[in-house]
């Protein structure tokens, strides 16, 4: 099964590199070189992402069965925000688990430890290489469906020039991870793969812990609407409401 | 495909919550918390008269429009003229369909532009996820209007030149604190542990740290107190986020005093400090004199005395007389050796 997996997302990732000699790799390259050299840039980041992050890690290397659910107390060293607080709890887990199963997975955790910047940078690769994944398929969409090959030079040079993707390719924040599943769904729907950009979409609303990207699929799910009503025949047509609100 | 949407939804939701009821150990909703927090304000604020949403600043629409210059220059402004470009630009390809598909992709943005703005509190990062519709918007403009190949070549020199001269200076001014704590971290695993955990303090400079990644596993991060009024965090417990008891936390960002476990500098191993003038925790290290060496020093960007075109760009041999930098330093305390 493991294996199966594996070996799916190598020939995805080759079918990808075959599209263009040059700026696939490319685009590759440059996202993991800025991701080495950009500063953090919001306290943020760390103090609500990346701290939590590692109390996780460090918590499952501590958890045994007979302590369960509270691991061996020895004081893990990294920072809890309130909003953290089970009180308050106003952040998810669930954002922190997708680079948690990363961490974890043997690029890592035999070769890296935990309290080490190498560990901190190859995790920050992770999210500058899925930015680079996700905009390369997105100019390749776009320029597919508008019929200009020269759009997905325009975009890519754009994308990786720009200071502002510089700082935003890399962090790991809920505003670059809605970036990126943002341009996941935008490349479903100009795919015509309307379900999958919904389930992008859901994702992206209900798992990062920042609802008010909802906004972002307005348009989406109206035209996802429209596009239902025409080939029904109107049938659908009182389901609008439904489909825009439900996820507030 | 409704159907499909709803179990979609439902799908995620469940996942995240039987995550988020792993680690807080009741059934919560963050997603929703976090909702309410910002659109309704949080119940301790009820009279105090603040929202979660201008407790940590607030700024006017000017915040943002800066922010876009300083991060897409011309790119921009390629952006701005996409409107025109689509009306007078050359229409090879006009048919119905493009255009709504760039309706549709493109209206998020403008939906986007508009929450954003008009919320009270900004940071550069609530733009993140409209960053690739600008540089959409962007290379339409250029497929549209620039059919001379000198124009294009002009436009991608000025915009590279600009861009990588940005890029630069934020390396250059703003990456000091990740090359020192990288150093720190050499320098502590090979001191190995004297036993107990290897304190390492920081003043003023607490919100720049790069995460305990850069700290050895028998070291932490401590807060020395300075003029910092608001309320820091504070290390998690062997429960985490289920643990009630310890737990000090309240939600209008008041200063909690339990937070600075270290009261004196001398407790500290290692301090790390932007020297700055009339900074406090510099100011206590030179106190202490002797005691306290300087092991690890990089450039930082002393904003104040650099001129706002320095602090935009950097262009290297040139910038370097101009521009004023302080040290972002760690000092070791010496004692250390003859207890």
């Amino acid at each position: 099964m493991r294996w199966k997996i594996r070996a799916k997302i190598l020939e995805h990732i080759l079918t990808m590199f075959s599209f263009s000699n040059l700026a696939v790799p490319l685009a590759f390259f440059l996202r993991l070189v800025q991701a080495a050299f950009s500063p953090i840039t919001d306290c943020d980041e760390v103090f609500n992402y990346w701290e939590p992050l590692i109390y996780i890690i460090g918590y499952f290397h501590l958890l045994t069965p007979s302590t369960f659910p509270i691991p061996i107390p020895i004081p893990i060293p990294a920072f809890q925000t309130w909003e953290y607080a089970k009180e308050y709890a106003l952040r998810t887990y669930a954002f922190l688990t997708p680079l948690h199963l990363v961490s974890k997975s043997i690029l890592f955790s035999e070769v890296i430890t935990l309290h080490e910047p190498l560990m901190f940078y190859g995790l920050r690769s992770v999210i500058a290489a899925f930015t680079a994944y996700t905009e390369v398929n997105y100019a390749r969409a776009l320029s597919t469906r508008l019929n200009s090959p020269t759009i997905f030079t325009f975009f890519l040079t754009f994308s990786i020039l720009s200071p502002g993707m510089f700082h935003a390719s890399s962090a790991f924040l809920p505003s670059t991870i809605c970036m990126q599943l943002f341009l996941q769904s935008q490349t479903a729907y100009l795919e015509n793969c309307r379900r999958k950009a919904i389930f992008w979409g859901m994702v992206c609303i209900l798992a990062t812990g920042w609802p008010f990207v909802g906004v972002l699929f307005l348009p989406l799910g109206l035209e996802c609407v429209l596009h239902a009503y025409n080939e029904n025949g109107g049938e659908r047509a009182n389901f609008e409401e439904d489909e825009n609100t439900s996820h507030y | 495909m409704i159907l499909f949407a709803v179990v979609a939804a439902s799908a995620t939701f469940v996942a995240v919550l039987g995550i988020d009821y792993a680690y807080y150990g009741r059934l919560v909703v963050p997603t929703f918390n976090i909702f309410m927090y910002n659109a309704i304000g949080n119940a301790e604020s009820e009279g105090e008269g603040g929202t979660g949403d201008d407790l940590y600043g607030v700024e006017d629409w000017k915040f943002y429009i800066k922010n876009l210059l300083l991060n897409f220059n011309c790119i921009l402004l390629l952006a701005g003229l996409m409107p025109f470009a689509c009306i007078f630009g050359k229409n090879k390809n006009k048919n119905k369909n493009d255009t709504k598909t760039l309706l549709t992709i493109l209206a998020p943005g403008m939906l986007w532009v508009l929450l954003t703005f008009s919320r009270p509190h900004k940071e550069e990062r609530f733009l993140f996820p409209v960053y690739p519709l600008i540089c959409v918007a962007a290379s339409i403009t250029m497929v549209k209007l620039c059919r001379n190949k000198f124009v294009v070549y002009v436009l991608l020199i000025l915009i590279g030149g600009l861009s990588e001269s940005r890029k630069l200076a934020l390396h250059k001014y703003y990456f000091a604190p990740l090359s020192v704590y990288g150093e720190l971290h050499g320098v502590i695993s090979s001191r190995g542990g004297q036993g107990g955990t290897v304190k390492v303090c920081v003043g003023g400079e607490w919100h720049r740290f790069p995460s305990h990644f850069f700290l050895p596993e028998n070291s932490a991060l401590h807060f020395l107190k300075t003029g910092f009024g608001g309320q820091l965090p504070q290390h998690f417990g062997p429960g985490g986020s289920r643990e009630t008891a310890m737990q000090s936390f309240n939600a209008m960002n008041r200063e909690e005093e339990e937070r600075y476990e270290v009261g004196n500098i001398g407790e500290c191993d290692y301090v790390v400090v932007l020297e700055t003038e009339g900074d406090e925790v510099l100011a206590q290290v030179e106190e202490a004199g002797v005691e306290f060496e300087r092991i690890i020093e990089h450039d930082f960007l002393d904003a104040e005395k650099t001129s706002a075109l320095g602090r935009i760009l950097y262009l290297p041999y040139i910038s370097d007389s101009y521009n004023v930098y302080a040290k972002y330093s760690v000092y070791e305390r010496q004692a250390k050796i003859l207890e």
